[in-house]
């Protein structure tokens, strides 16, 4: 259309026809060239193909997706959807109580203190966090004979009457070192860039991390650097997105030792 | 015109430019509480109820009125016929008045602390998200006059050409329209209702897609003003004619197709979209080049007819022949500046592979800061400026308090998004209220933070000046009340009539939506989807 030139109104329908198609063919083709690179050539070459162009492969990404794109495993059957988060909102501690004293008190103390170094303090915890914990052993996302027995003969109510009674006891104190180590403050506090490693109190802190993440000052330091090990051996494997193997593999075993020592009492 | 007609467009502009001036010390603020310096307030807290209000005032309140006011102005000046629904249009005004008054009450109690993008499943008081619905409510009603207008004046002038500057404030509200649409179902179907406390959940990926389809479209709504000045006011005022007429047309029927079918570009780091959509989306964002280009050629063109009409030589030689001294030429060079800057980074931004280096950085807020806050900015200033003399009937006593107006704003937006920009690239990441300067890895972002939040000062400097101009200024000779647009060098009398309206246009735009967002919508409602909890941000409320 060269500028200005009025068409005569004869004209008026003819121009109209070629702007119509000119326009239309113009925009169809570029969709039609999108579509092919972005939707045939360039998923040829990854791994999604034309499923994963469409995003019905990592859509909607559930727990249990996310963890097998990340680690090649199930790692929990918890998500925090408002039905598990109700569950926990109307559970009943006292009934939590008096399973607590049946079933848990011979290792996890009545009020939820520990009576060996190799268990972990219960009391003050997230309910969020006692709850995922005991799902996961149920469903044997987090192996342990002793507890898959014990965990497995509740129901899920039931595991969240457990979670709400000891998420309301006092919690043990926490010892706090006096001079820690340089280098672990470093790590609790600023992580390490140089090596990927987030700071752990990104997740682990007093204020509350991500749903289900435990606190852990106060803990046996015995069991902190036992779970840290497994971690980072992949023998325990039910953390969302691999996240505490793949932190937890990049440390030193006197590292993991050293961070245990400045949470754990 | 009578005088009811002028009222109610400096009623918007001056809603619009007293929000943007509060917003506008906010933002200061903001800047020294990220610096190492201290900043008064300082909190975390208060620093996102300051981002969430100044977000909404500037993204929401001073775009959508001013576009409003200007509309308006040029459906009665371009077309030289009385406004329609003139009742409407003050109802209009006072709606989102209303709104504006909700939201920012809201805001500044600390109930709302979601920022302007929501980002459900964060939920804050339902007046929040009202106010924000009343605005846009407003707007509607601007929308169905600026098309009620164009309607009259085309029947009234059987085959005659719209003006250019209506067709362009026609195309504006048109997209409009469509872009209220997904953040309105947003806020509809899912915000709303959360809110209420009638669903405890919230699909955080429906909401994000349908925001992203708002998302990119609005910025181009902010856009379209200074574009309307440059094709239809600029070349005027430098001393010539529009080189294109039909560029221009074209040039805006391009921003209405391909401002709406790539706001997932957006999203490209998001999970919930596969990269064909992506890549699609990428594609079409692309395509908005087209037009930038044909502007950069054709007002290019324009001015440069207008300085060899004033003797320039030479194959550059001619731009220093430009009336330089004239508000709206020197606005006109600083928004180009601006423009190429900002338009080179939204070229990494857009890109689904070099996004990737600056996703949620500083990058980003710097890249909206210097094309939104500089070069669109800049235009509202100098249209302001234009149409004062003729709204008060009285020039302005003297042009160089808007000289420097205009220098202050431009410097401060440079030394304020320059910075950002290289911080972003350090890996600074936005939406975070203060930073721990003490701390070796990240002690050398300090400096640059630091100048960034002297050039929001300049910027607060140029802002108040602004508003003060404004103010005070026009009380000198008496003034020509006539508002000219730009003629072209072949002004059309008639165009082809696809060219003359937007059936064809409005239809491609539904076509395009449909493939790059049908799927990416509808899977929602027929795969597994997991909605997340609802978070309140206002306790108790």
């Amino acid at each position: 259309m060269s500028n200005g030139e009025s068409p005569r109104p004869s004209d008026q329908d003819a121009v109209n026809r070629r702007w119509r198609l000119w326009a239309s063919t113009g925009a169809g083709a570029i969709v039609v060239v999108a579509i092919v690179i972005g939707f045939f050539v360039i998923s040829s070459r990854g791994e999604g193909g034309v499923t994963g162009a469409l995003g019905l492969d990592h859509v909607h990404e559930t727990p249990e997706a996310v963890a097998q794109t990340a680690a090649g495993a199930l790692p929990t059957d918890v998500a925090w959807t408002a039905a598990t988060l109700g569950l926990l909102e109307d559970a009943d501690p006292e009934a939590g109580r008096a399973i607590a004293v049946q079933t848990c008190a011979s290792c996890h103390g009545e009020a939820g203190i520990a009576v060996a170094a190799a268990f972990p303090n219960l009391a003050g915890q997230p309910a969020t966090a006692i709850f995922k914990q005991l799902s996961d052993y149920a469903s044997g996302h987090r192996v342990s004979p002793m507890m898959a027995a014990m965990a497995q003969g509740l129901t899920a109510a039931q595991m969240a009457d457990l979670a709400v009674h000891f998420a309301a006891e006092t919690p043990a104190e926490s010892i706090v070192d006096a001079n820690p180590p340089a280098a672990i403050v470093q790590l609790v506090v600023n992580g390490d860039p140089a090596r990927g490693l987030p700071p752990c109190s990104a997740c682990h802190s007093a204020r509350g991390g991500p749903v289900g993440t435990p606190p852990l000052g106060g803990q046996p330091a015995a069991y902190l650097e036992q779970q840290l090990t497994a971690f980072a051996a992949g023998e325990r494997g039910n953390d969302i997105y691999g996240l505490m193997r793949a932190v937890a593999g990049m440390l030193t075993p006197a590292e993991i030792a050293q961070l245990a020592a400045y949470y754990g009492n | 015109m009578n005088s009811s007609p002028n009222r109610l467009v400096a009623a918007h502009i001056w809603v619009a430019f007293i929000a943007f001036a509060v917003a506008a010390v906010m933002g200061a603020w903001q800047m020294l509480v990220r610096s190492p310096i201290d900043a008064p307030l300082e909190t975390a807290e208060t620093y996102f109820v300051s981002v969430t209000g100044h977000g909404a005032l500037m993204a929401y309140v001073l775009p959508t009125l001013f576009v409003m006011g200007f509309g308006y102005y040029v459906a009665m000046t371009a077309l030289k016929q009385p406004l329609p629904g003139l009742r409407w249009a003050w109802a209009g005004f006072y709606i989102a008045a209303i709104g504006i008054v909700m939201a920012v009450v809201t805001v500044l109690s600390g109930q709302a602390t979601v920022l302007y993008t929501f980002y459900p499943p964060l939920t804050g008081s339902v007046f929040f998200y009202l106010g924000v619905l009343l605005v846009v409510v407003g707007s509607w009603i601007w929308v169905a006059v600026m098309i009620t207008a164009m309607m009259k004046w085309k029947r009234a002038n059987p085959g005659a050409a719209v003006p250019l500057a209506m067709f362009a404030t026609v195309a504006n509200a048109i997209l409009w329209l469509w872009t209220t649409a997904g953040v309105g179902a947003e806020l509809l179907f899912q915000v709303l209702p959360a809110s209420l406390g009638w669903t405890d959940s919230i699909d955080a990926g429906l909401a994000r897609t349908l925001f992203s389809w708002t998302l990119h479209a609005i910025v181009y709504f902010w856009l379209m003003p200074a574009y309307i000045a440059f094709y239809t006011i600029l070349p005027k005022v430098a001393g010539g004619r529009l080189y294109s007429d039909t560029m221009g047309r074209v040039s805006f029927i391009l921003f209405l197709l391909y401002s709406l079918p790539v706001g997932m570009h957006h999203l490209f780091m998001d999970p919930e979209h596969g990269s064909g959509f992506k890549f699609l989306q990428m594609m079409l964002t692309a395509l908005v080049t087209v037009p930038t280009l044909l502007t950069i050629f054709t007002i290019g063109a324009s001015l440069e007819i207008a300085a060899r009409l004033r003797g320039g030589k030479g194959l550059f030689g001619w731009v220093r022949a430009l009336p330089w001294d004239r508000p709206m030429v020197l606005a006109a060079g600083f928004s180009f500046i601006m423009l190429g800057f900002g338009g080179f980074g939204g070229l990494i931004n857009m890109s689904y592979a070099m996004n990737s280096m600056i996703h949620n950085t500083s990058w980003v807020t710097a890249h909206f800061h210097l094309i939104f806050g500089g070069s669109v900015v800049i235009m509202y200033f100098a249209i302001a400026y234009h149409i004062w003399p003729k709204l008060t009937g009285r020039e302005a006593r003297s042009l160089t308090p808007i000289r420097v107006q205009l220098w202050l704003w431009f410097v401060g937006i440079v030394i304020t998004s320059f910075p950002w920009h290289i911080l972003g690239l350090f890996g600074q990441p936005r939406r975070v209220s203060s930073f721990d300067f003490a701390n070796p890895e990240i002690a050398y972002w300090g400096p640059w933070t630091t100048v960034s939040a002297i050039g929001g000062f300049i910027m607060l400097a140029g802002a108040a000046l602004f508003v003060w101009n404004l103010a005070t200024l026009y009380r000198g000779a008496a003034a020509d009340r006539t508002m000219s647009y730009a003629m072209a060098v072949h002004q059309p009398r008639e165009v082809p009539r696809v060219l003359n309206g937007f059936g064809l246009w409005n239809t491609l735009v539904a076509v395009l939506m449909i493939v790059a967002y049908a799927w990416p919508i509808a899977q929602f409602f027929f795969l597994d989807t997991y909605p997340a909890p609802v978070q309140r941000v206002d306790v108790g409320g």
